[in-house]
């Protein structure tokens, strides 16, 4: 009675028992163990690029205050020259000095449009085929796998053209920052340092999705997937791609703030899209968080309400510089830029009779260098 | 290839997807079912279950060869249980209970019943007792396993087991 008694009691405990066999139970733990590998390497990462925009910071600011103290060391033959910079006794000419000064901080038209055009460039390389991938990627890890599977040759060039969109963001940075450099060094320093972090990071997320493609391709070497087993790998190197997706994302919105400030401050670009590049930042900067935090964040409110107060700014920020520069450039008017015959001759009387003549300061010979001039 | 467990957890050592595969649908209805007797819902206890082998991943040169691997697990899942151990844990959820075991045939339904107050039985037990007594009447295993895997003393496992079964044992009779 009692071993019946017992056996109703092991079996009564035995009732609650899940199937024993449970691919979705396992495909939970390893979806759970990327997750956790996610965290760890944002966490690093996150660590890592606090760490490079500290060390970018301080040593920028070391540099200007190095500059500064040496520049309070300069000899006394050397104060005088300075002296006599800022207030030339001989010369009538103090405006041809202010002038020479501002000189130095007119950007040309040919830089402006060169950067406006890497920009333009940068947001098609790396728009279309964002939008490729979330074409393709959309859905459950079968839905995935069918969809690549039928859209490699599409797949590949979203890749390779991805690809060359983060180079450009890159290359994008590097001439942003030297047509902003004069408005703000340490703001255009910050904005290259995040372009280099985000550009990074994104190029580092190319390598999953070229492991998603090398599954489905079947590379030499790798063991032939099939079935579930397929789909787990290529799901999860699809969003392993995602996820670093995101946390380069961070810098995708930090970045846009110093450039925001420098388009406001520049002068040569309508005040609003340097609002709009700092508001667009938003979106970018909610995207990691909002995953992380809430798995369905694409989908819900907040959101739909950051995507209609931070995205269209962005867009409209992002898209209205880019064409502003490579249309209007840096709004300097070709007339001032003189023939060089001209220039010559306004160099030749400047020198001549020593006295100020705006022409030749503004359009001086292409071989009179401004250290020359001084 | 059909690999003990020992061998599966060296592979899963050496950081062998395949083997962790093997690992987690070998063992997982086990240690479900061990958490589930532990827990008040199932969702807690597969996400404890899941903890488990996600555990057992990173701490697989823990295993030392003592017991074998199912017990290693089943100590990983006990320690995941009490460090999750809150007082929502340990709130009755009759109806949710209930309404998961009463659907079916009027057998079936005789059944549920008394597996609802199986389980109500259960949660009004402290954990450790709760544990021994899934261990040693719902898994198998002995006392001085239990006592192991738990890491109680063996007289306390069989003292458990001994009133846990004799509660039990009374609700089922008064239930017949």
């Amino acid at each position: 009675m009692s071993d019946d008694k017992d056996q109703r009691i092991a079996n009564l405990l035995r009732a609650d028992a899940p199937p024993a066999h449970d691919p979705m139970f396992r495909i939970k733990v390893l979806e759970r163990r990327e997750h956790r590998q996610f965290q760890r390497r944002l966490f690093a990462m996150i660590a890592g690029a606090v760490v490079i925009i500290l060390v970018s910071m301080s040593s920028i600011s070391f540099a200007r205050g190095s500059m500064e103290t040496a520049g309070a060391l300069v000899s006394k033959r050397h104060a005088r020259k300075k002296s006599s910079y800022l207030h030339p006794p001989a010369r009538p000419a103090t405006t041809h000095y202010l002038k020479e000064k501002q000189m130095n901080l007119i950007t040309t038209n040919k830089d402006a449009r060169i950067a406006g055009l890497v920009y333009l460039l940068m947001i098609l390389t790396s728009g279309i085929p964002y939008g490729i991938w979330r074409y393709l990627t959309e859905g459950d890890a079968a839905a995935i796998l069918a969809r690549i599977q039928s859209n490699q040759n599409l797949f590949s060039t979203a890749i390779v053209v991805g690809a060359i969109g983060f180079v450009f963001w890159l290359i994008n940075g590097f001439f942003l920052y030297r047509l902003f450099k004069q408005y703000s060094e340490i703001a255009a320093g910050l904005m290259l340092t995040f372009v280099g972090a985000g550009a990074t990071l994104a190029l580092a997320g190319v390598a999953r999705q070229v492991d998603a493609l090398s599954l489905i391709r079947g590379v030499e070497g790798w063991p032939a997937l099939s079935g579930d087993a397929l789909q787990l790998q290529t799901l999860l190197a699809v969003r392993g791609y995602d996820h670093l997706f995101w946390v380069s994302a961070i810098f995708s919105g930090l970045w846009l703030i110093p450039l925001g400030w420098l388009v406001f401050r520049c002068g040569f670009l309508p005040k609003t899209l340097g609002v709009m590049l700092m508001l667009g930042s938003v979106m970018y900067l909610a995207t990691l968080p909002g995953m992380v935090f809430n798995p369905g964040y694409a989908s819900s409110f907040i959101a739909s309400v950051i995507g209609i107060t931070s995205g269209i700014p962005s867009v409209i920020g992002e898209m209205g510089t880019c064409l502003w520069l490579i249309i209007r450039g840096a709004g300097i008017k070709e007339s001032r830029q003189a023939k060089p015959f001209k220039r010559f001759i306004a160099f030749v009387t400047d020198r001549c009779f020593n006295r100020c003549n705006v022409g030749a300061v503004y359009d001086r010979p292409f071989f009179w260098s401004h250290r020359m001039h001084r | 290839m059909d690999w003990d467990d020992e061998s599966l957890l060296a592979a899963v050592r050496d950081g062998s997807e395949h083997a962790f595969n093997t690992l987690i649908d070998r063992h997982q209805q086990a240690v479900r079912t061990f958490l589930r007797g532990l827990t008040a819902n199932h969702s807690d206890a597969d996400d404890m279950a899941q903890e488990t082998f996600l555990a057992a991943w990173t701490q697989a040169k823990s295993f030392r060869g003592q017991g074998s691997v199912r017990s290693w697990l089943f100590s990983i899942a006990w320690r995941k249980a009490k460090g999750s151990q809150r007082g929502w844990f340990r709130a009755a959820r009759r109806d949710t209970v209930y309404h998961e075991f009463s659907s079916g045939t009027e057998a079936q339904r005789t059944s549920a019943e008394d597996l609802l107050a199986l389980r109500q039985a259960l949660m009004s037990l402290p954990m450790d007792q709760r544990a021994a007594i899934m261990l040693c009447l719902g898994s198998g295993y002995t006392h001085a396993e239990a006592a192991e895997i738990l890491d109680i003393p063996l007289g306390t496992i069989k003292s458990y087991v001994l009133r846990g079964r004799e509660k039990l044992r009374g609700i089922l009779g008064d239930e017949s």
